[in-house]
Parts: C-alpha cells; sequence; structure tokens
C-alpha cells in the first residue's frame, strides 16, 4: 500500500503514515498535485487496513459502504447504522479538512466476481463454483461466505440505484462481464 | 418539515415481523431550497428516496412540507404512475419489498 514507511521515517519501518515520503511527493508533484488521487487503502501486511486514513488530497475506496449497504439489502444490518453510509461516511473520512468527495463509495470491485447480482444467471454462476469447491461453503470475493443451498444477495437494481443517490462519487465497474450494464 | 412528521406503517403492530420491518425501512430527504435568508438561493428538486430492504411492501406516510402540494413518484415498479398520480402529502403509500423509490416535491402554485 502506498504510504508505508521506510528507514529514513520515525516509527516502525514499513508503518504505515499518512506523512510518508511517498504521499508527500504526489501532492507537491506538479503533475500528480493536478489530477484525483485515488487510493484502495488497505494491503494484506501488517497494519494494511487504513480505510480513511490518507491524508488530504486523497480519496479513498470505502469498502464499509460496499459491506454494509449490502448487509442492509440483505436484512442484516440495521436501518440506524446506515445513515453515515449515506452520507459520505463522514465518521471515517471528515478529519484535516477532507471533503466528502475523499469518500468513494462502490458495490463491487475487481474480484472478477458481482456480488450483489441477483440476476438468475449470476445465481447459477456462483453455484456452479461452489459446487466446484466440493465444499459447502465458498469465499466469493470480498470474503463473502456462499453457502451451496443459500445465496442470499441483496437485490442488485435497488442497491445500485442507492448507490446514485448517496453523497458524493459513485463507482461502477465494468471490468467485468456480469455487471457490463452499468457504467457512469 | 420536522423529523417526526415522517412515520411508517406496520399493519398489526404486535406482530413480530414490525421490527424486523422497521429495521429495514427507511427514507431519505433532500431538500433542494435553502432557507430564505441566503442571497442565492437554491431553487432545486426536493427529492425523497424510500428504501425497503424488507421483503414485504411497506407503508410510508409521505412528509407535509412547507409549499409543497404532492409528491410525483418515479417508480420503476409502476411506470404507469409516471408524471401522473402524484400523491399528496400526508398521505401513505406503499413501497414494495426489496426496493427503491424516489419522489419529487411539487411545490403550490
Amino acid at each position: 500500500m502506498l504510504g508505508r514507511n521506510y528507514v529514513w521515517m520515525s516509527g516502525e519501518p514499513n508503518e504505515f503514515h499518512n506523512q510518508s515520503g511517498f504521499l508527500k511527493a504526489c501532492s507537491q508533484d506538479p503533475v500528480l498535485g493536478t489530477v484525483k488521487l485515488i487510493a484502495e487503502p488497505w494491503d494484506c501486511g501488517p497494519g494494511g487496513y487504513q480505510v480513511g486514513g490518507f491524508p488530504p488530497g486523497w480519496a479513498e475506496w470505502n469498502d464499509k459502504y460496499r459491506d454494509q449497504v449490502r448487509d442492509f439489502w440483505r436484512g442484516e444490518l440495521p436501518v440506524s447504522l446506515l445513515a453515515d453510509r449515506l452520507s459520505a461516511s463522514a465518521s471515517l473520512f471528515h478529519h484535516q479538512g477532507r471533503r466528502p468527495w475523499a469518500c468513494v463509495n462502490f458495490i463491487t470491485a475487481h474480484t472478477g466476481l458481482r456480488s450483489t447480482m441477483s440476476s438468475p444467471t449470476m445465481i447459477n454462476t456462483m453455484r456452479r463454483m461452489v459446487n466446484r469447491t466440493r465444499m459447502g461453503a465458498s469465499t466469493i470475493g470480498h470474503g463473502i461466505v456462499v453457502q451451496k443451498d443459500e445465496l442470499r444477495i441483496p437485490p442488485f437494481e435497488a442497491e445500485s440505484a442507492l448507490l446514485r443517490f448517496v453523497q458524493i462519487l459513485p463507482r461502477f465497474d465494468t471490468n467485468i462481464p456480469y455487471c457490463g450494464v452499468i457504467y457512469s | 418539515m420536522s423529523p417526526g412528521s415522517m412515520r411508517r406503517d406496520f399493519p398489526g403492530n404486535n406482530n413480530t415481523g414490525t421490527t424486523r420491518r422497521s429495521a429495514a425501512s427507511a427514507c431519505c430527504w433532500m431538500a433542494g431550497r435553502s432557507h430564505r435568508v441566503f442571497a442565492n438561493a437554491a431553487k432545486e428538486a426536493t427529492l425523497l428516496i424510500v428504501f425497503n430492504a424488507y421483503h414485504e411492501g411497506v407503508d410510508f406516510f409521505l412528509p407535509e412540507c412547507e409549499g409543497g402540494r404532492e409528491w410525483s413518484l418515479v417508480d420503476t415498479n409502476a411506470p404507469e404512475h409516471h408524471d401522473k398520480n402524484a400523491i399528496p402529502v400526508g398521505s401513505s403509500y406503499v413501497v414494495t419489498g426489496c426496493s427503491l423509490v424516489l419522489f419529487k416535491l411539487l411545490l403550490e402554485s
């Protein structure tokens, strides 16, 4: 992940720091300083989950929107927890003068699977993948566990429509065959 | 509009499903007009987004607000309603299960 410390910084080596040299260099670069900078703020290393931790000037993918809105439509999240997600997740991103555009809401990413799709074709595809693993359940992208006999997938149309109305920056994915129809 | 003017109706309040329905349905108000004291008052449309993640329909009472006459429905579940059947403020509307409905406020002329 961008922003990890190296030996010349204080603190632990490879620890994320939102004032790291690389992030500072990006904001000072004559070209990068004028374009939109969007981070995928996690990796699999220690301390690698940094959603909301990037400095002003950066936008970040908001995986909490993806997970919690999906849970809401699946009936597994009370609506009282949804307000922050619908208002650009200020609890995560509103610090150091960061604006609502620092939050990039999305409902799917580059996994090659539309975890939210509710079409029969998609469900059948997921079932085939689950069966192929010869297990009772399978993890398909983003840690979603799909049971062999129970697919609880939120209504795609409703989830997609809600994404269009929430505050700031929706993101739709196009590099996967299941969602070629949505793009903005 | 006050936040308390938004309410939902769950027939049979002793039903154990009431809590479940209440937790799965909500609405979001997007005011398009700013207060008149501002020099450049916003004059955008006022929208009401209602989303219902419960698998059955939930009855929503559409809120009253100053200067508002009706809520115009934009509902892809019932396309015949487009621009024809605006719903008076304060009336109720059944939102289909697992769906999202968008209303636009029509002002008194």
